[in-house]
């Protein structure tokens, strides 16, 4: 039998506990900014909100998940846009750290991180961070994609391969 | 799925985020709550603005029709025109005429 349409507040908030983490992880390695990345995840559950009437709460997480990476994408392609239009080239080129937690991460690694991330083409990154954040099976993200499941497996292989590069760690481990 | 090997730091969201959340959906709510009868008003006055104009132009074609035939026919009570007739009425003010244009009455046959 299937489950009547509809999200009560309940359910919104439990969803809120559950993915509000792992959701500002993905939006935050996209725009590197803290609090452009709670407000992503906000604007999510508000569109989620918005059409909670006619929502399973079996599709609500699939579709936050894509919500938060298109909201996250288009927020990138506007600062890129903006950089450009304006000539500030310091708008994007550091995440700025706007958080005690931020300062803490402040380190040459996570610079070496935060650029070896935004060299990977949006594919690559796309799929690490569903796989690194969303504890989703491969299948999962690649129903989510629309793409094969060997393709997600061998992409987040890329992705990493890339990554464990730019760190100068060897391929072995994996 | 295989546990992959975790690269990235997990990072915790700025601490108040549910607070946040809940603060923007009501001030979203009570803003629909605010605009939606000026919308609403707005689109009404655009509706009847547009019903006033279209029907303003329906009433002004035959007056201004009407005018240019009593212009013309002046000093004439009664003239044809294509099957029509104008019959001058009764007007209190001497500068104003007023013309009934209606069908032609069918010519009688003397």
């Amino acid at each position: 039998m299937r489950e009547a349409p509809g999200i009560s507040e309940a359910e919104w908030r439990d969803l809120y506990g559950r993915l509000e983490r792992p959701l500002y992880n993905l939006a935050y390695r996209y725009v590197w900014r803290a609090q452009e990345a709670q407000d992503i995840v906000h604007d999510a559950f508000l569109q989620l909100w918005a059409k909670r009437a006619g929502m399973l709460g079996e599709t609500a997480d699939r579709y936050l998940w894509i919500s938060v990476l298109n909201l996250s994408r288009k927020r990138r392609r506007w600062s890129r846009a903006k950089r450009f239009l304006t000539g500030d080239a310091e708008l994007l080129s550091l995440p700025a750290f706007d958080s005690p937690e931020m300062n803490v991460a402040r380190t040459q690694q996570d610079s070496s991180l935060h650029a070896a991330i935004e060299r990977l083409p949006e594919k690559l990154r796309t799929v690490l961070l569903l796989v690194e954040f969303s504890e989703m099976s491969y299948e999962a993200i690649s129903e989510l994609l629309s793409i094969p499941a060997g393709t997600v497996a061998s992409r987040r292989h890329l992705a990493m391969k890339q990554l464990r590069s730019a760190f100068g760690i060897g391929s072995a481990s994996e | 799925m295989s546990s992959p090997e975790k690269l990235l730091p997990v990072l915790s969201p700025p601490p108040g985020g549910w607070e946040r959340l809940q603060a923007r959906r009501e001030s979203f709510s009570s803003t629909v709550v605010e605009w939606l009868p000026l919308v609403s008003g707005g689109l009404a006055a655009t509706v009847l603005a547009a019903v006033f104009l279209a029907s303003r132009n329906e009433v002004r074609m035959p007056f201004n029709a009407a005018r240019l035939m009593g212009e013309r026919s002046e000093g004439v009570g009664l003239r044809m025109l294509d099957q029509r007739q104008m019959t001058a009425l009764p007007s209190d003010d001497p500068n104003v005429r007023l013309y009934w244009v209606g069908p032609a009455a069918p010519a009688s046959s003397d």
